[in-house]
């Protein structure tokens, strides 16, 4: 429990470190591309450390409590943030604008009850983690854009547009953002698939417009609204960004708000 | 004439009333949650079948599906998607029914909704629920619920006699139709009505689901046959599960029947009767009683393919599209 606990904020304090630098390399134009790259991946590490430990104590996944579903989540946009920053070495700078975006939630996590939760039956089957994967990869390729959005907007400032100068031009990350969203409607399809034929094996029925079902299916819509909308409108890059981030807002309620809000991850699993 | 079929293909084939109609769907999806109006479904309805005309109509004029095959294909499976979307809520049903334990389903007591076009067998269905287990785990000076499991037999299609435990996750399954078990369950007192002329009567009263209606243990009870009608409330002293220990869902020992005859108030244990002036009604004692939810939709499979297709296709479409890396340009310009 406490050698739990103490890689858990150990591997905060890796976390907050590398994005502190990332921040710092942006404002004072040096690289430190190495030692943040190293620092994510120690924090990472000592996350898996504390969610191993968990898991071995409490012999079920991350999936459960608000607290579990923060952790693991955190570890796997961390996860694939990593990869991203490793293999797209012009674009690093964006780890500036993603990094904080994941203090927040940190905060979050380590300020909710670290209480441990029962497993309802319907959680014992292979498509949690189909789904939950799916869902997991969603985020993060949506996350990965919103940097690059963020990068397109922070540009527009007058005491920002130098910062950001080594990237590559707005055209370019634009078109790079919307690859990764399109990365993220591929998974979040699969998502919602594999949820309803997960929902058709525990309920009996696979669509039930549940709240957390609404609003994955909002945010499943707003996405190919906006790529409809890029694809027919000509927008320009700003407003690109900007939907990209109303995707993302949308898909972090959608994960963290619903479930906080209603008593289960689904109501199906009452009673 | 010509002109104007034109006009309507452009206008329903046009990408800005995709968007619109996109737009229209997500309001009513939401609009959908805070209404209980009958007709609400065709908040969702109308949207899908406008979206349907519009994609069918792009893809027969549209020149981009023309020359991108994996947009086609994408697009197309969506549109298959829709068609059996479609398909299906017209041919499905939806339905519960409680079954008192150690009794026969009886159709009458079933509730459902169906589509205009479901062939009804519900009137086929020949199942008895022999027993069934709820197993409860303590949580946090609480209770959860874990499996359950329902011993049923009942007839198949061919009329042979099956045995076999159904539960959350496992259905029974005849004429098409899936029956589950459900969180609803509660108690069922027994009772034999002995009229003083004729034969007698058993049968059983459904109390509201319980631990849901926990505070709500009563119903009316209607003698067959008769214009008696009486009140009943179950009061019972220990507690049925356990917030320390696994337990099981199951009647109480220590209970009280109240049962109101107009102004008159009985307190009765099992073997106990009131006399009326035309019979006596015996309480034989509590028993319980299972919900089953009734489904019947054949599309699953049907809708995984459409959406697997289309899903390949988006796949492939985006492939294609980003398969140049040019931002990779600034990285050489940078080694340089
Ligand atoms: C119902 C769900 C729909 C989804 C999920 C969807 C999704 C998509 C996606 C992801 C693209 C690719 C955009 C890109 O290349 O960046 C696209 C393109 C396209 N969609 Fe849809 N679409 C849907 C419905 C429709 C409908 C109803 C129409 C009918 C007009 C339509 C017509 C088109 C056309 C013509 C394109 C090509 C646009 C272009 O590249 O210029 N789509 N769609």
């Amino acid at each position: 429990m406490e050698q739990e606990q103490l890689s858990l904020w150990l591997a905060v304090v890796a976390y907050v470190v590398a994005g502190m630098l990332a921040i710092f390399g942006v404002v004072f134009a040096k690289k430190y591309d190495k030692s943040i790259l190293f620092f994510m991946s120690l924090g990472l590490a000592l996350h898996a450390v504390a969610l191993g430990l968990r898991w071995i104590r409490l012999e079920h996944g991350p999936y459960l409590t608000m607290f579990e579903i923060l952790s693991s989540n955190l570890f796997t946009l961390m996860l694939f943030f990593i990869i991203f920053y490793w293999r797209y070495k012009p674009v690093r700078p964006s780890a500036a604008v993603v990094l904080p975006i994941l203090f927040i939630m940190m905060a979050w996590m380590m300020f909710t009850p670290h209480d441990a939760g029962m497993v309802p039956a319907s959680f014992d089957t292979i498509w949690l983690w189909i789904h939950i994967g799916f869902g997991k990869v969603f985020m993060g390729s949506v996350l990965v854009a919103v940097g690059m959005g963020g990068v397109i907007v922070l540009r527009k400032y007058h005491w920002t547009e130098k910062k950001f100068a080594n990237l590559p031009s707005n055209e370019r990350l634009d078109d790079l953002a919307f690859r990764f969203m399109a990365v993220a409607l591929i998974f979040d399809s699969l998502m919602l698939i594999a949820g309803a034929l997960w929902a058709h094996d525990a309920w009996g029925r696979y669509w039930g417009w549940d709240p957390l079902e609404t609003w994955a299916f909002i945010t499943w819509l707003v996405l190919v609204i906006t790529l409809h909308l890029r694809a027919t409108l000509k927008l320009n890059h700003v407003q690109g960004a900007y939907l990209i981030f109303a995707v993302f807002a949308l898909g972090f309620l959608t994960f963290y708000g619903v479930p906080f809000i209603s008593d289960a991850p689904h109501q199906g699993t009452f009673g | 004439m010509t002109l104007f079929s034109n006009r309507l293909a452009i206008y329903s084939s046009s990408l800005k009333l995709t968007l619109v109609l996109f737009f229209i769907f997500g309001t009513g999806a939401v609009a959908w949650h805070f209404t209980e109006h009958a007709l609400k479904d065709w908040l969702i309805t109308v949207p899908l079948l406008l979206l349907a005309f519009n994609l069918m109509t792009a893809l027969l004029t549209n020149k981009v599906f023309r020359t991108h095959g994996w947009l086609l294909l994408f697009h197309v499976g969506l549109l298959l998607l829709l068609l059996v979307i479609g398909i299906s809520q017209v041919t499905k049903l939806i339905g519960s029914v409680e079954v008192t334990n150690g009794s026969v389903y009886d159709q009458s007591s079933a509730q459902w909704q169906q589509g205009l076009f479901h062939p009804n067998r519900l009137d086929k269905l020949q199942f008895k629920l022999e027993k069934f287990n709820i197993n409860y785990a303590p949580s946090h000076g609480e209770t959860v619920r874990l499996d359950t499991q329902a011993y049923l037999t009942w007839l198949d299609e061919e009329g042979g006699v099956k045995k076999g435990i159904v539960g959350d996750k496992v259905p029974l399954k005849v004429y098409g139709y899936k029956l589950y078990t459900t969180h609803n369950k509660g108690f069922a007192p027994m009772f034999r009505w002995q009229p003083k002329q004729g034969f007698s009567n058993e049968g059983s009263l459904h109390f509201p689901a319980w631990p849901e209606h926990e505070f709500n243990q009563s119903n009316d009870l209607q003698i067959p046959g008769t214009s008696y009608k009486v009140w009943l409330s179950l009061k019972f002293f220990d507690p049925i599960l356990s917030t320390m220990e696994p337990s099981v869902f199951r009647t109480p020992n220590d209970f009280v029947l109240v049962v109101r005859v107009g102004e008159q108030r009985h307190e009765l244990q099992p073997g106990d009767f009131i006399e009326f002036e035309t019979g006596r009604l015996e309480f034989l004692g509590l028993n319980t009683w299972m919900g089953f939810q009734i489904f019947y939709d054949w599309s699953l499979p049907w809708m995984l393919g459409a959406a697997l297709l289309a899903l390949f296709g988006m796949a492939g479409h985006f492939w294609k599209k980003f398969a140049p890396t040019p931002w990779e340009e600034t990285l050489k310009e940078d080694k340089k």
